[in-house]
């Protein structure tokens, strides 16, 4: 019979972050894969750079740039977050099962971000890679400068939607205020559809009712055009 | 950076509104290490206004005995206290407006910060407990009351560009703002050629004037704030306090933080969460992040 080991537990009541996490990184020296974080308190920068297999569950809201730069962490958020939610991800896996801040899964290279409420502005931008989940809607810019991977918002998007994107698709099941410059409708293949279904039923969230819009670049922005300049003209 | 807060309480006085924002200024004191100031609104005396005073010279003593002899000369003060630098006064009358100008005219290194029924501004350098030690801050109730933080890019580090800015001479209107107002010149020349006076070179005063100016008109909150989201250029999350409530905005890029939490009772707002959690630490109250161009107000 397998031996079940308790979480770790680390209590942020009273401490600064550098302790809390310090104590973190020791007890993945220590062999911890499952850590529970009491208390956090919305404070910044919580369990950044971290490089293991390990499951950190947040009890309470953490604050900004949390789980950034991270290399395999499993991180639950009980919680609100603040700007900066995983902020260079290279892989691994973030659950906010609350509302993010602005610029949410910026620039992640890989991993899964899913946000069960809403974003702020720009929501992915400069995305290496990588998928962002937005089961609420996400704010102004969102998908600005992606290069590459998937945004999935199943609720709305405001203004500017994948502003001078390069490569990458952002797919929304609401409406969407604007896009942004150079980016389009496109079709949305059966290719597509499976992958929704497939992606979205690991989060609960049946894609099959939902009829989703896709958003990717048209490419124009790639070479400068002295035939287009109205184009050149409205891209920030 | 710089950090704004706010409490409004729905109905009666909060006994904690002082507390509140002080301890939510010390949280965000790293966002502005430069000074701090504050908006409170308390029950109105009967028939009086309130006159806040800040003293810039050596001799507060005497400096404060010639502030009550100056609002002497154009209304009756009915009390008059001192507390380091900072005279309060209460008195029957802001003698249609030009109390302030007055007092100032009248005694050398004396700044109204405030004239109000029922608010008074209150502003230092240094953080938020380094000025409560002084002016007991936290002591203070009342209906609502904004905060700032202070990290100064746009004018000089003193007391005089500290926020909130009251909008000068309008009763019980103030603002304390994070971010750049880059048509700010172009603004106060406007509204200085619909009379409007200015008290200091700083870009936020002219958010507190603006929406004075259409307060004055018979403008409601919600217009004016709607208004401003157009009309301000630059970057910017601010909160207007007047003597009904609190109403903020934020720019159309949505570059400078603002949150509200709400429920029953109360509203509480500010730059960051971990401020709110600092003072509310339970997991009922909710906040949100404001999204570009959303106006939000509260009125009693």
């Amino acid at each position: 019979m397998a031996q079940v080991t308790a979480p770790a537990v680390v209590d942020c009541e009273g401490r600064s972050t550098r302790e809390i996490n310090v104590d973190i990184k020791r007890l993945i020296e220590e062999g911890a894969r499952e850590i529970v974080v009491e208390n956090p308190a919305a404070r910044h920068s919580l369990a950044v750079a971290l490089k293991a297999e390990v499951k950190l569950e947040f009890r309470g809201p953490v604050g900004w740039y949390a789980a950034g730069m991270n290399h395999g962490p499993h991180v639950v958020v009980h919680g609100n977050c603040g700007w900066g939610l995983a902020e260079c991800q290279m892989s691994g896996r973030v659950e906010v099962h609350g509302y993010a801040g602005s610029g949410t899964a910026a620039s992640i290279r890989g991993g899964l971000v899913f946000v069960e409420g809403d974003t702020g502005a720009r929501a992915g931008i400069s995305m290496k890679g990588g998928t962002l989940v937005v089961a609420g809607s996400v704010g102004y810019m969102s998908g600005f400068m992606m290069q590459r991977g998937t945004i999935i918002v199943c609720g709305d998007a405001a203004d500017g939607l994948g502003d001078s994107m390069y490569e990458g698709t952002i797919f929304v099941g609401g409406s969407i205020a604007s896009q942004g410059a150079d980016a389009e409708i496109k079709e949305v293949t059966d290719r597509d559809r499976g992958y929704l279904a497939e992606t979205l039923a690991q989060l609960g969230i049946d894609a099959g009712s939902i009829d989703f819009t896709k958003i990717e670049s048209g490419r124009r922005l790639w070479n400068f055009s002295t035939k287009e300049p109205e184009l050149w003209k409205s891209a920030l | 950076m710089c950090g704004i807060v706010g409490l409004f309480q729905k109905q009666g006085e909060s006994s904690r509104l002082g507390e509140v924002l002080v301890g939510m200024c010390q949280e965000l004191y790293r966002r502005g290490p430069d000074s701090v100031g504050y908006a409170l609104y308390g029950a109105p005396p009967d028939g009086a206004f309130i006159v806040r005073v800040d003293l810039d010279r050596h001799d507060w003593g005497p400096a404060g005995e010639a502030v009550v002899a100056a609002a002497e000369e154009l209304t009756t003060v009915k009390e008059s206290q001192r507390m380091g630098r900072n005279v309060r006064l209460l008195v029957t009358s802001d003698a249609e407006g030009k109390l302030a100008d007055w007092i100032e005219g009248r005694v050398p290194g004396a700044r109204v910060f405030s004239v109000g029924r029922s608010m008074e501004i209150l502003k230092d350098l240094g953080s938020a407990e380094e000025m409560d030690s002084l002016y007991e801050i936290h002591r203070f109730r009342g209906s609502h009351g904004i905060g700032h933080t202070r990290m100064a890019t746009e004018s000089r580090v003193d007391i005089a560009h500290s926020h909130p800015f009251w909008a000068r001479p309008f009763p019980d209107i103030a603002v304390v703002h994070n971010g750049q107002i880059t048509n700010y010149h172009k603004l106060r020349r406007f509204l200085e050629m619909k009379g409007h006076r200015f008290s200091t070179e700083n870009d936020s005063e002219v958010i507190a004037v603006y929406i004075a100016d259409r307060l004055e008109t018979g403008e409601s909150l919600e217009d004016a704030l709607r208004a401003s989201v157009s009309d301000l250029d630059g970057t910017f999350a601010y909160l207007i306090s007047t003597a009904q409530g609190v109403g903020l905005a934020r720019d159309q890029f949505a570059t400078k933080p603002l949150l509200y939490a709400e429920d029953d009772e109360m509203v509480v707002l500010a730059s960051e969460e971990v401020a709110i959690r600092r003072v509310f630490p339970s997991p009922d109250l909710i906040p949100r992040e404001l999204q570009a161009k959303e106006v939000r107000w509260w009125l009693r």
